[in-house]
């Protein structure tokens, strides 16, 4: 009897092992991660924090896009604070050890991308929204890798083995990479963003990537043809157009007030703008999404938000750091350059129009640099303090957020397809006078046969009629400067595009995209010096021969090394 | 999935038909028995042997001494003349002979039948009494087996342990420990919130509760992808005799400060730090700083003012104290242990101790001659006041640890405020001028705990279905909380800035967590003898399930001292947690086979899976699950028992052992082999899901080949004992961090790759020198050695950058070699410096800075037309080897009627050591204080001197990672001495009673420069050989006592 009970007791210890699968006795689950299986990305809660892991992804290459864009380009200099690996960025010295030619962080958006796109992408998925954030995203990074390193690895499938990661991808030079992202973008070009409201005072609109402005910026740098150039306008055209507040139609001239009129004059540098010349009046993220009454948030296109402070998330560190940077001389010595113009009728009953030249230069010089008196304490002391009087660049003591696009950098590549789709002077017609109808009413500055093109004929709209030319910006009158014109020793596209280049250093210095629309003009027009020449001109003496050389004699030295 | 359906079917039927036949032969089998008994009975045929034993020291006959066949089936006394007479099987070759208080024999028959045998009185066994933990235990009676190297002095700490060489390089090397039977995760990759404080799962079981260690070096088959590392089987006191035994033993003790470096006293530091200055200050601000402002009225004149030993303030001398009862006993069906003790100890750093409470519950209940089951039940709690100890690896780091604070704070300085009147107040002052905080504000009014809670509970059911076979299953619940807290004071400390710019002063971390772990063993065994035949087969299952939760935060900025509190308000928070659950499956079967009781043969085999292998691991594929196989075979020959050893009377015992067999490293980091997401804050309120691990699905455990041929040997009537092993392991597929492709946008990857060697011999003697009736003499010794050897890394070489220095992993080269610069004195003139014309680049990658007189002068090995006269990564050479040529332990023991002294030394020799302490502490580069060697740097044209000029921030990098710091760790300690006397006493009541009184490290002969060339500051191998200033562990003495009721 008790043989039998034993008997019982083993059998139903085997039946134990043999209903429990050896494969569910070794089943382990973590309540800190979320396996592929469990990561379907099935309901929009998913969706929401895959679109923020990518988010945050960006935040992470945030510092770099600045840094990368800026310390290769012409504008931005070092100090003597400047540390080696941001120093190399300046001397075209980067060795593989340095901290940012790795493009690691950059990829780790691209394959986050991937996974969500591949999981999200079928017809009739719930998340369609969520997907097109993906594509432009991922858009945007295969860019940042291509001006940056020159060529890209390109999948489009998410790596999530070992083996994954060490297969062969092909490797696309930017003018192939460009074919590949526009077929992969263009169908969401007027895909509809999702919305989730308000986050840190930045707008969903705000912080997604502007879908046409990409697209924009693909047929520009893609520029095979005039077709692509007008492909690229007519993108900008429609942003620009949907970002304008509409006007009432019984009333068109009602809403007037809030249309962008960003002018540097001297009163604009007291009031608070994006960028302005007070330090203690800080350009904050608030300034860029303040309620719709504001002019402001006109100009505001998309940034990276960073956090506050490293309790919150990724802070970007520049502005702890701006002893690092100093204006370079080339830019300093183009702004100074510039003519500011005063027009003015002094008396409205003898109406004669004076025009006047200050010499002041471009006002935009003032808003880009502060003097600072920075306190260090002499190292072993607490009793003893050095100070360093330095000039700080404002725009990046104040750049807690990285701006990405904002209304005069689109106009500016908007004039730049726009001059090389064959009109040059529409193209400078944004420099010097704007698109508003009244431009329209002069066939010098816009011609005829150009009005009726689909991406101009938008501005000969009275909500534009505020709209002045970018120059202008800074520069005054600058639609009553004769000596503003383009050089008419050249082509009249390419010297409209010298123009625009120039322009774009007075307007956008600093802000992260230099290097890569020098890179741009350069391989459009086949002109490693033109590119080679502005870069080495902000090193002195021998580094001035040095860079030139390295960077005219072939366009590889451009580019960051590929890490091992 | 139908296929393993299939499989798992197939799996349960076999198990089905395993436990049925067992029970089909419980039933047969006692009828076969009564045959082969019977049978046995009428075909033995016997043989009588006849002998006389005596008292080996006094050559006087023993009576009542017990001579056994090696089965104990037979066996007879001795008469009071010292003979006796056994009959045994004829092929009996040995017999077994005991007497009380006698050390046991197995004697040799060798064919003869009249025999002549001498017994030696036991010696109490030697053990280090003081010891806490029985890491302290292991380290004196097994230090041949196992290279003990305790971490600090700090009470409890616990040791690294390495048997046999590094095994493993980039995992857990760390010996498997085996407690009762049941493994128990030592958390060897789990990190504290205190710096310099390593877990220790040991310190949560008594000394007083040990019954025995063993190590097994060879033939860890049986503990399959687990045993990789060596295994320690340690287990607990259980009831062996229904008489009721009490035992109550006690322990004081006091520790002396440890021995410090010496430091520049305050007038030497004066002259220091303002030469320091120079250069980095105008000279007009030199003499305005307060240190150096001699003016009497001068507001901070006093505070600057002063000659402070700092040490002093941190130091203090120790004690201990240790209570513990033991109540044994039980009747026919149930034998119990209980025990209960308390230990407190204050540590020789103020405001650090260790005090444990624990209690064990062991019983064994035999419910019929079939069925009996034990029942284990085990609490313990500790607890340790905790300071930051030790340098941390970063040198740009807040220094807080008080034992550090007190070698570099300016000796210039007091740790109270002056009052007015220019007394000293109670009041702590504030961190200093030097930016250095004060270290009795950081014992005063900071927070260190760590406190754990240990359950542990066993089942053992058995059943015996026969007398051969039985089954038997052990079941095990264990629970390890721990609560962990930190706080750096706001008041004595500097603040500092963060790199996003926040000043940051007072900093509180929080760490708590949960280890569960459930393991199952069910067996069978079959015992039997079958003439000249002895079988012992053992198959079994063993299950295990770990879980490891927990949660970690951090923050800044507290509003005041005294909320030294985790809240939403602190700023640069950090938080993070830990869900880590692993589960592991292993088969194995043990058989082991002897002919005559002179040739053994083993074979133990295992079969594991484990949840952190990757699914597709290149292993054998069953039932869906992948399985490492883990064979070893064991082979002895008793030498001695055979016929022609008859006529060498001089060896009592001759065996030869050797093993072949694989054993496993199973502690891939779990989680490694799974592609998995985990969730990041996006600004303050946001989650986000993100891709952060890759796993690589073919992660498999490392495998250790190990051979080892072995002989022991007794002679002169086994008065001289000898042992000598020598083994070869090897280590395939070692674990390895490998860099993903930056495409994936991950870091890196765990990969199987790389060969490991370890070869060495280990010898070990015991002689009983004097064998008088009242006195005796042993003396013992043990000597180990390994070569560890890198052989392959299909990765290439690399170096790991710890404290500053570099550690390199290179084939050819043993593990943990150091890898910097070498150097060939210091220029003593700019004639020198001018000839050597080397430099460096200088930090802005600008260009080059020259080095001058009064700089090192490093040895330029790499120079071609590119690399013209710079001193640079190409330089870099080996420099160093933390690896032991050798190490080991003897001991004397003097035993005079019933007092002892027994004193035990440890040794290591020709491991190199990179002197942590000491470039801090010589480097000249900073207002720390430093070592007052220093004292002969370079300070003028000419001198000829060791020591490089002093500048502020090391411009040239002449404290750089090099040979100057790397230094011989050699030594020989006089571990302990220990005095016992067993109080003869005559009581109803009282049955023994012995007073003790040992001294520890009482002397220690070294080169080394740093305050104790024994530490280890992590259980990792690349950890080795590196001094970071934990405390030293000082002389130290207690007494104790221990009654027998």
């Amino acid at each position: 009897m008790k043989k039998i009970y034993v008997q019982f007791i083993v059998i139903a210890i085997c039946s134990l092992f043999v209903i429990t699968s050896c494969q569910d006795m070794l089943n382990v689950d973590s309540g800190r991660y979320s396996t592929v299986d469990k990561n379907g990305l099935s309901s929009a809660n998913d969706s929401v924090n895959s679109i923020f892991g990518l988010l945050r992804g960006m935040q992470k290459v945030g510092e770099r896009y600045k840094l990368l864009g800026e310390m290769r380009g012409d504008l931005l200099d070092v100090t003597t604070y400047t540390p080696a690996d941001i120093r190399q960025l300046s001397d075209f010295k980067v060795d593989s050890t340095n901290a940012y030619a790795n493009p690691r962080d950059y990829y780790a958006i691209i394959n986050n991308c991937n996974y969500f796109i591949s999981r999200t992408g079928a017809s009739g998925s719930a998340l369609k929204t969520e997907n097109a954030v993906a594509h432009a995203i991922r858009t945007w990074t295969y860019m940042q890798i291509a001006t940056n390193w020159g060529k890209v690895y390109y999948f489009t499938k998410p790596l999530l083995t070992v083996n994954d990661t060490k297969e062969n991808y092909p490797v696309l030079d930017i003018n192939q990479l460009t074919d590949s992202l526009i077929a992969d973008l263009e169908p969401f070009a007027d895909a509809i963003y999702p919305n989730y409201g308000t986050i840190n005072s930045f707008k969903t609109s705000d912080l997604l990537l502007p879908v046409k402005v990409l697209l924009g910026d693909l047929y520009l740098w893609h520029g095979r043809s005039i077709s692509d150039y007008e492909k690229a306008a007519t993108y900008y055209a429609q942003f620009i157009d949907s970002k304008m507040p509409p006007t009432d139609p019984a009333n068109p001239t009602s809403n007037l007030t809030s249309s962008p009129s960003i002018e540097w004059n001297i009163t604009n540098f007291q009031r608070k703008n994006f960028e302005t010349a007070y330090p203690s009046d800080n350009w904050s993220f608030l300034t860029g999404t303040a309620n719709s009454s504001n002019d402001q948030i006109i100009e505001f296109a998309s940034a990276i938000q960073m956090a506050t402070t490293i309790s919150d998330g990724i802070v970007c560190n520049i502005p702890n750091h701006i002893e690092y940077f100093g204006a370079s001389s080339v830019v300093n010595k183009l702004w100074s350059i510039q003519n500011y113009t005063l027009h003015y009728i002094p008396d409205v009953k003898k109406p004669t129009e004076f025009t006047n030249y200050t010499n002041i230069g471009d006002a935009r010089a003032k808003g880009n640099s502060v003097l600072l008196r920075m306190q260090t304490t002499v190292p072993g002391t607490t009793n003893i303090t050095k100070y360093i009087d330095f000039s700080a660049l404002y725009k990046l003591w104040v750049a807690d957020h990285i701006l990405l696009y904002r209304m005069g950098l689109i106009y500016l590549r908007y004039a730049e397809a726009v001059n090389r789709a064959g009109h040059p002077n529409t193209a400078f017609a944004v420099l010097k006078y704007g698109l508003n109808p009244k431009s329209f009413l002069d066939s010098t500055i816009i011609p005829i046969d150009e009005r009726e093109l689909s991406y101009v004929s938008k501005f000969n709209n009275p909500k534009y009629t505020n709209i002045i030319g970018i120059h202008a910006r800074g520069c005054g009158d600058a639609q009553y400067d004769a000596a503003y014109k383009p050089d008419i020793t050249l082509d009249p596209t390419t010297a409209v595009e010298d123009l625009i280049c120039d322009e774009l250093a007075l307007e956008t210095s600093f802000e992260g995209n230099r290097f890569g629309d020098l890179v741009r003009m350069a391989m459009r027009r086949n002109d490693n010096d033109f590119l080679a020449k502005r870069i080495a001109s902000k090193h002195e003496g021998s580094e001035y021969g040095r860079i030139y050389g390295i960077l005219s004699s072939d366009k590889n030295n451009w580019f960051l090394p590929e890490p091992k | 999935m139908k296929n393993q359906f299939y499989i798992l079917k197939g799996l349960g039927v076999a198990l089905f038909l395993l436990f049925n036949l067992g029970c089909l032969y419980a039933k047969t089998n006692p009828d076969k028995t009564a045959i082969v008994s019977s049978d046995s009975a009428q075909t033995k045929k016997m043989l009588t042997i006849e002998g006389h034993i005596r008292d080996g020291a006094t050559k006087l006959p023993l009576l009542g001494a017990k001579v056994q066949s090696k089965n104990q089936k037979y066996s007879a006394i001795t008469d009071e003349n010292g003979f006796f007479s056994i009959s045994v099987p004829n092929y009996s070759s040995s017999l077994y002979v005991s007497a009380t208080d006698y050390s046991f024999i197995e004697y040799s028959l060798q064919g003869k039948s009249k025999i002549d045998v001498s017994l030696y009185g036991v010696l109490p066994p030697l053990h280090e009494q003081s010891a806490l933990t029985v890491d302290g235990q292991i380290q004196s009676i097994l230090a041949s087996d196992v290279r003990v190297i305790n971490h600090s002095g700090a009470p409890a700490i616990g040791a690294s342990m390495f048997i046999r060489g590094y095994n493993s390089l980039n995992v857990n090397s760390q010996p498997l420990i085996v407690l009762d039977g049941v493994v128990l995760d030592n958390q060897n990759d789990r990190a504290s919130i205190h710096q310099g404080f390593l877990l220790n799962r040991l310190s949560n079981i008594s000394v007083d509760d040990i019954e025995s260690v063993q190590v097994i070096k060879d033939g860890t088959a049986l503990y399959g992808s687990k045993g990789g590392n060596g295994v320690l089987l340690i287990n607990t006191k259980r009831g062996k005799d229904p008489v009721t035994q009490i035992t109550v033993s006690s322990m004081f003790g006091y520790s002396e400060k440890p021995k410090t470096t010496p430091l520049m006293n305050a007038s030497q530091y004066r002259v220091y730090a303002s030469n320091l200055y120079k250069g980095v200050i105008p000279d007009k601000y030199i003499s305005l700083q307060p240190f150096l402002n001699d003016n009497p009225s001068y507001y901070d004149y006093l505070r600057y003012h002063n000659e402070n030993n700092w040490s002093d303030n941190v130091y203090q001398n120790g004690a201990t104290q240790s209570y513990n009862v033991n109540v044994s006993g039980g009747d026919n069906v149930a034998l119990y242990n209980l025990s209960m003790g308390y230990a407190k100890s204050n540590s020789t750093l103020i405001a650090n101790d260790f005090t444990r409470f624990n209690t064990r519950f062991n019983s064994d209940v035999e419910l019929s001659k079939q069925f009996k089951f034990s029942f284990d039940l085990g609490y313990s709690q500790t607890n340790r006041n905790l300071r930051d100890d030790g340098f941390s690896e970063s040198s740009t780091d807040l220094i807080t640890s008080p034992s550090v604070l007190a070698m570099v704070k300016s000796p210039l300085l007091i740790p109270y405020e002056y009052s007015n009147s220019g007394k000293v107040t109670s009041d702590l002052s504030d961190a200093d001028a030097f930016d250095i905080a004060n270290p009795l504000s950081i014992i005063k009014n900071g927070i260190g705990l760590n406190s754990q809670n240990y359950l542990t509970i066993s089942v053992r059911p058995q059943y015996s279905f026969t007398k051969e076979l039985k089954l038997c299953a052990l079941v095990n619940y264990s629970l390890n909380n721990m609560f962990e807290k930190y706080f750096q004071p706001n008041a004595g400390v500097p603040s500092f800035i963060s790199s996003n710019g926040d000043y940051l002063n007072s900093h509180v971390k929080g760490q708590n967590s949960k280890q569960i772990s459930m393991s199952t063993n069910v067996y069978l065994n079959w015992n039997k003898e079958i003439n000249i035949h002895a079988f012992n087969v053992t198959g079994g299952f063993r299950y295990f399930n770990d879980t490891y939760q927990g949660e970690y935060a951090s923050g800044y900025n507290t509003p005041t001292d005294l909320s030294p509190n985790l809240t939403k308000d602190l700023i640069n928070r950090h938080t993070t947690g830990y869900d880590d659950s692993w589960r592991s499956l292993s088969w194995y079967a043990n058989a082991e086979y002897s002919l005559r009781s002179k040739y053994f043969l083993t074979a133990v085999v295992s079969a594991d899976a484990s949840s952190r292998f990757g699914k597709d691991a290149d292993l054998l594929k069953v039932a869906g699950l992948r399985w490492g196989i883990f064979p070893s075979i064991n082979a002895a020959w008793l030498v001695s028992s055979e016929n022609f050893m008859k006529d060498i009377s001089l060896i009592n015992t001759l065996k030869l052992r050797f093993s072949y067999g694989l054993s496993g490293n199973d502690n891939i980091p779990t989680s490694s082999s799974t592609t998995y997401f985990s969730s990041i804050q996006y600004l303050k309120t946001y989650t986000g899901l993100t891709l952060s691990n890759i796993g690589n699905t073919t992660l498999k455990p490392e495998t250790v080949e190990k051979s080892n041929l072995g002989i022991d040997l007794n002679v002169l009537s086994n008065r001289l004992s000898l042992s000598a092993d020598i083994y070869h392991h090897i280590t395939n597929d070692l674990l390895a961090l490998r860099q993903l492709s930056y495409l994936s946008g991950l870091d890196t990857y765990w990969s199987n790759e790389g060969k490991l060697q370890n070869n060495g011999i280990e010898f070990s003697v015991n002689a009983k020198l004097i064998t008088l009736k009242n006195f005796q003499w042993e003396l013992g010794g043990s000597i180990a050695h390994y070569k560890n050897k890198i052989l392959e890394l299909p990765g290439g070489d690399y170096t790991t950058s710890i404290y500053g220095g570099e550690v390199k992993t290179m084939v050819g080269q043993p593990a943990g070699v150091f890898y910097g610069y070498k150097t060939l004195g210091v220029f003593a003139d700019t004639k020198e410096a001018t000839a050597a014309n080397l430099k460096i680049s200088n930090s802005m990658g600008t260009g080059y800075s020259t080095f001058a007189a009064g700089d090192m002068h490093f040895a330029n090995l790499y120079n071609d037309k590119n690399n013209n006269n710079i001193i640079d990564e190409k330089d870099k050479t080996i420099i160093g080897d933390p690896n032991p040529d050798f190490t080991g332990s003897f001991n004397t023991r003097f035993v005079y009627k019933n007092l002892s002294l027994t004193a035990l030394f440890t040794y290591s020799y020709g491991n190199d050591v990179y002197n942590y302490v000491r470039s801090q502490l010589e480097s000249g580069s900073d207002f720390i204080n430093q070592s007052s060697a220093l004292q002969n740097r370079w300070v003028s044209e000419g001198q000829q001197t060791s020591i490089p000029r002093s500048s502020f921030g090391d411009v040239m990098g002449n404290s750089r990672f090099s040979d100057r710091w790397i230094e011989d760790g050699s030594y020989l300690r006089l571990k302990s001495l220990t005095l016992s006397y067993d109080v003869p006493v005559k009581s109803t009541f009282l049955s023994g009673f012995t007073i003790w009184a040992s001294a520890n490290n009482l002397l220690t002969f070294t080169k080394y420069l740093g305050a104790d060339p024994e530490f280890s500051i992590s259980n990792s191998v690349l950890y080795q050989g590196i001094d970071a200033g934990l405390l030293p562990q000082g002389r130290s003495c207690f007494v104790g006592l221990k009654l027998n009721l």
